[in-house]
């Protein structure tokens, strides 16, 4: 592979732009320890954080970019028509619920069970990835970006395992 | 009937506050959520809540640390515990442990952790 998120962000206009192309790669492009640290090292050349008065709304577009591509990693493995389910719920936390419950109508918790357990297992392996970076800015926003998905899996998981009474 | 516990999430990251609310509000908590520390301060004076969850790095590197001194100052009872990457960044930098927090929970969140603990906050608030 030699498609990099860096190369995609420097020339995407916006975060849709850079979705749609990193969607239609279908989870075949780098997110290895150099590839993230490359991709954050462009982020930051385009939009430098600093201690205080941050601009949060460049903040928050670091976090998501970080999940448009962690999102197309966890569902690589996943059937077509699972996989868009999937993305919506990792991507907008209001849909999660009602996307895994129509998941268990529709595909019976067994096999939602064992999607959530991909998706969990590629999620581990990503954040594995994001420790080997060290500790900085391109590391926190990595980590930051993917707190949320680890979150909606567990929303996901209380419809397959409901809450303790 | 005892009255739903109410935590406040205060976070940079709405997909961090609406997920996190998605799983207390599922678990029987009555929450609401604020997406920085000034508005995090606004939003703990007008609900008065019971236990309060803040992230460290928004509008400022420490504004984590900011808003716990202020919780402390104004309601020393109100227990507040630290969501934050803190250790992949600023665990040097700033002082968590001095400024009041009640804990730290790294993320991602062991939810199972953090909903004993707040099980365990609600019951001895």
């Amino acid at each position: 592979m030699s498609v990099s998120p860096a190369d995609i962000f420097r020339t995407a206009g916006d975060i849709e732009s850079f979705r749609r192309a990193i969607t239609a790669l279908e989870g075949d492009f780098d997110l290895d320890r150099a590839a993230m640290t490359a991709f954050g090292k462009a982020y930051f050349e385009k939009y430098p954080d600093r201690d205080h008065d941050r601009k949060m709304e460049e903040v928050r577009l670091g976090y998501e970019l970080v999940r448009i591509c962690a999102i197309e990693k966890m569902v690589r493995g996943l059937p077509a028509d699972r996989k868009e389910v999937y993305r919506t719920a990792l991507s907008r936390p209001a849909s999660a619920g009602p996307a895994a419950e129509g998941l268990a109508r529709s595909i019976g918790p067994q096999r939602l069970a064992a999607d959530l357990a991909l998706l969990s297992s590629a999620l581990e392996n990503i954040k594995r990835t994001i420790d080997e970076i060290p500790k900085g800015m391109i590391r926190e926003r990595f980590a930051g970006g993917v707190s949320s998905l680890f979150n909606l899996l567990y929303v996901l998981k209380m419809k397959v395992r409901p809450p303790a009474p | 009937m005892s009255a739903k516990k109410k935590v406040l999430i205060i976070d940079d990251d709405p997909a961090i506050c609406e997920s996190v609310q998605a799983i207390l509000d599922a678990n029987g908590y009555k929450t609401a959520t604020a997406l920085s520390g000034k508005d995090g301060l606004e939003a703990f004076r007008a609900m008065d809540p019971d236990i309060v969850l803040c992230d460290m790095m928004m509008e400022d590197i420490d504004a984590g640390v900011k808003v716990a001194k202020v919780i402390k100052e104004e309601r020393p009872g109100t227990p507040i515990f630290l969501l934050s990457v803190v250790g992949d960044a600023t665990a040097d930098t700033v002082g968590i442990y001095n400024a009041g927090f009640n804990g730290v929970f790294q993320k991602p969140v062991d939810f199972d952790l953090l909903l004993s603990v707040l099980a365990k906050q609600a019951k001895s608030g």
